[in-house]
């Protein structure tokens, strides 16, 4: 890694920096509150925290839906379009090998793990406003859904199931994070200040 | 001995009395001996286990006992529990229920004025 | 800077629709039932607490559809291996009562939930048996059931220690040893 021709630029905006870490910090809140009610149950804590977690759902709720309409009318970093490199992903299945280049925007290989994430987010709080609706009867589903058997038999399973591969995905984006800043590579920045290094030579884009 | 038509104003005396004179014996030929074999008196129960009147209200009746999901029954003797042979309606009741769950047949008028007299032992 | 209005805009969009959706009243609260989901049904009716509540907790009407209740009154000479007859009139008045607040009567919440879970065709003659007490209650390993300080599914009380004044939420639930 030759440092003498990286220059800064100014990628992300504000706004996807906010998104970023209202998103993160509601998911370590709805971990953590999920966690306690588990181990408060039967507790006369139990109900108390539970109404957390649906609340810090709701504020992932809020962050994912203005994400979602960020991405379809925000600058060209913040789009949709900048997640999605069909062709790197093939080229680097051919070749089993990572993109050696660095682009202006998502990284192509990362974004295939982020798009995995607003998966499982959007699966997490779609299951989770229908549980808030069947099982504590509350949140803007409830009077559609209100305490509807079927509805808590079809989304407790995939929740939890989606619980697990958000832990996964949290595991592999604090890793990922940890061996770019071991290889001197400074990424942790682009949340914070909006800046990446990247080298001074354009050219090499992957889509 | 007068005969109350008013529940409440029944008595395990009451009782004892209106029992003894439909079987055709006096009072005092109502026995706390025969009542007491009687509470104890096991039969095999529909489950093949053993049950007697004691097997729900304990060996005591002075003691609460428990039905058979578990709820508290207050105590059969008057000693223990006033409320006991007060209202000819539930006392009939009880008897009809709890003989044929028991005993597979109805009590005879002898036998509920000796179960009576057993109970009214207790001081 | 155009992006700025856009962001504004965005937030705006997702901010009133958060409020409007987020604000709805729930299921619960439209319905005008107070308190828990779990909360049974309020119900006050002299000979159903009398007669019931001798042997074991007056279970709630909303538990069991009209059809296991009809079962259940007409059978009272074996009810559950005891003889628990009544003299008709009694008999005839508590099941009037059961019917007019049973599960599929449309007068509670609780009772709409054990339907949710209920086919129409099916009477049980046992709550326990009822797919919304098998789903309430599938943490709650078999062995726990047959302890001897609870005795059997059907002592509501021995778990749920408010259970005798229709609170049967998890809060108060404490499983003896």
């Amino acid at each position: 890694m030759s440092h003498s021709n990286i220059q800064s630029r100014r990628v992300y905006d504000p706004l996807l920096r906010v998104l970023h870490w209202g998103i993160a910090l509601s998911v370590v809140a709805l971990i953590i509150s999920s966690q306690l009610a588990e181990a408060f149950e039967h507790g006369p804590w139990e109900s108390a925290v539970w109404n957390l977690h649906i609340l810090a759902g709701y504020a992932l709720t809020v962050a994912l839906l203005t994400r979602l309409l960020w991405g379809l009318v925000g600058p060209a970093s913040a789009r949709w379009r900048d997640l999605w490199h069909p062709a790197t992903w093939k080229a680097s299945l051919k070749t089993l090998r990572l993109p050696s280049a660095h682009r202006v925007g998502h990284d192509p290989i990362a974004s295939l793990a982020y798009l995995f994430a607003y998966g499982v987010m959007a699966l997490m709080v779609v299951t989770g406003l229908g549980l808030a609706a069947s099982e504590f009867n509350t949140g803007p589903l409830a009077a559609w859904l209100g305490s509807a058997g079927w509805v808590e038999d079809l989304t407790e399973d995939p929740h939890e199931f989606g619980f697990v591969l958000m832990l996964g995905f949290v595991g592999l984006h604090m890793a990922a994070l940890v061996f770019h800043q071991l290889r001197g590579e400074r990424v942790a920045q682009s949340m914070v200040t909006g800046k990446q290094y990247l080298d001074a030579k354009p050219g090499v884009q992957h889509d | 001995m007068l005969l109350s038509a008013h529940a409440s104003a029944d008595s395990p005396a009451n009782f004892m009395a209106r029992y003894a004179q439909q079987a055709g014996v006096a009072v005092t030929a109502l026995s706390p001996t025969r009542g007491e074999a009687l509470y104890r008196s096991e039969h095999p129960g529909k489950n093949g286990a053993m049950q007697s009147c004691a097997s729900c209200h304990t060996a005591n009746p002075k003691q609460a006992g428990q039905t058979r999901v578990g709820k508290r029954i207050e105590p059969l003797a008057p000693a223990a529990n006033p409320a006991r042979f007060t209202d000819a309606a539930k006392v009939e009741k009880w008897f009809r229920r709890n003989c044929t769950d028991v005993l597979a047949r109805e009590c005879s008028a002898q036998e509920k004025g000796d179960f009576i007299a057993f109970l009214n032992k207790f001081k | 800077m155009n992006y700025l209005l856009r962001g504004i805009g965005v937030l705006a969009a997702v901010g009133t629709f958060s409020l409007l959706a987020f604000s709805l009243p729930s299921g619960g609260e439209a319905r005008g039932d107070s308190g828990g989901d779990d909360l049974m049904p309020r119900l006050a009716h002299k000979n159903w607490q009398q007669e019931c509540a001798s042997c074991h907790l007056a279970y709630s009407p909303a538990l069991l559809p009209r059809a296991s209740w009809r079962r259940v009154m007409g059978g009272l000479e074996q009810h559950f291996g005891e003889n628990a007859s009544l003299d008709p009139a009694t008999q005839a008045d508590i099941l009037r009562f059961l019917e007019a607040n049973a599960a599929d009567s449309g007068t509670s919440r609780m009772g709409d939930k054990v339907m949710q879970r209920m086919d129409r065709n099916t009477a049980p003659l046992r709550i326990t048996e009822t797919t919304w007490f098998v789903k309430k209650h599938d943490e709650v390993p078999r062995a726990t059931w047959t302890r001897k300080s609870v005795g059997s599914a059907a002592n509501c009380a021995a778990c749920h220690r408010q259970a005798e004044k229709g609170v049967f939420d998890e809060d108060t639930v404490r499983i003896p040893k």
